[in-house]
């Protein structure tokens, strides 16, 4: 059931970070290169960079477990890969920092 | 493994047509899988031509038809003819549908199987065992520790709570439908299952709710409804299993 709720809350929460970033994204052409980096390279534009980017891998890490629990029936097999789904996704993460860190 | 080939010995092969007429205007073709565990053979789809005009207007009279004039061995569940008991639940043209309220007298081609993803004990008779464990596993019955002197009441705005709910005839039409319980139904409890649930949980007369709620629970009982939809798109009798689903997950969440 947490993980159920957590999903739900997970994508709730991203709704108004998905539509920022599409804006974003969207208007893109219209700032400089150098305006773009100072944006990412801001204390602002890191935590929002970071704020999305952890819910998405969340929402992505819980989603993907359901997928798998859904079409792997050897159990150990089933819980091996979920194991690798959530190193990949917190290996992701902390890359993710590392890049906007380093902008 | 979910399994993305069919084994050799499931593949369905082409089989016999059987013709009654000789050239009509008012023609049905009829194709229906066949499958006999004794021949040890692959199943098999037999093509009947048939003339409409010599039975009824729903798909039950055409299998009623070929068993009775043509082909005495195919097999098939039927007993109410009119959409009470969900015996004649099967795959017809790609949905599935009890077959007795099914109106084919705008059809030329019907396909008929037996329902998705279940064992088939002979023609389109499925194997319905765990269907029903499933729905034992769900204690359909009244729990109370109330002991009235005559009989349980219940008030008009309790009672058309259950409306929606106590229509379900069992037929597995929807549960069958479900890709979830394709791939889980060892586990997954099912649309048809869940909805007989919820009619318990949230009937007025029944002091069981924590209980029932508790034993649903489960992130393979309950959880493993994705809101495919399938089930409410294909229920004969125009229920909702995905909306009492979604109600016992809302309670999960409250309690």
């Amino acid at each position: 059931m947490e993980h159920w709720k957590l999903q739900r809350i997970s994508a709730l929460i991203m709704i108004p970070v998905v539509i920022f970033s599409l804006f974003y994204i969207v208007n893109i052409t219209s700032i400089s290169y150098l305006q773009l980096i100072d944006d990412l390279s801001s204390i602002s534009g890191f935590l929002i960079s970071v704020f999305f980017i952890s819910f998405i891998l969340f929402h992505s890490s819980l989603g993907l477990e359901v997928i798998i629990e859904d079409y792997i029936h050897n159990e150990n097999l089933q819980k091996n890969i979920i194991s690798l789904s959530k190193l990949l996704h917190i290996i992701s993460f902390f890359l993710t920092i590392l890049i906007l860190a380093s902008i | 493994m979910a399994k993305f080939t069919l084994p050799v010995n499931s593949i369905v092969k082409k089989g016999k047509t059987f013709s009654d007429i000789n050239k009509s205007e008012n023609m049905l073709t009829v194709e229906i899988y066949r499958y006999n565990p004794d021949n040890k053979s692959n199943p098999y789809t037999d093509t009947y031509l048939l003339n409409k005009d010599n039975f009824g207007p729903m798909a039950l009279d055409v299998l009623i038809y070929i068993k009775s004039k043509i082909d005495s061995s195919l097999t098939f569940r039927r007993s109410c003819r009119e959409g009470i008991c969900g015996s004649c639940s099967m795959n017809i043209n790609g949905t599935n549908n009890l077959a007795c309220i099914t109106d084919i007298s705008n059809e030329s081609k019907l396909k008929f199987y037996p329902l998705p993803h279940m064992p088939v004990i002979k023609d389109l008779v499925p194997d319905l065992n765990n269907f029903y464990a499933q729905y034992k596993s769900i204690k359909p019955w009244l729990i109370t520790d109330k002991k009235p002197e005559r009989e349980h009441f219940q008030s008009q705005e309790d009672r058309s709570k259950l409306d929606g709910l106590f229509e379900c005839v069992l037929c597995a039409c929807c549960s069958t439908s479900c890709p979830s319980y394709w791939w889980n139904s060892d586990k997954y409890l099912g649309p048809a299952t869940l909805m007989h649930a919820y009619k318990w949980i949230i009937d007025s007369r029944d002091t069981a709710k924590e209980e029932r709620l508790s034993n649903l629970a489960d992130k393979f009982k309950l959880y493993r409804c994705h809101t495919i939809m399938n089930c409410t798109k294909t229920c004969p009798k125009n229920l909702n299993p995905a909306r009492a689903i979604s109600e016992i997950k809302k309670m999960l969440v409250k309690a």
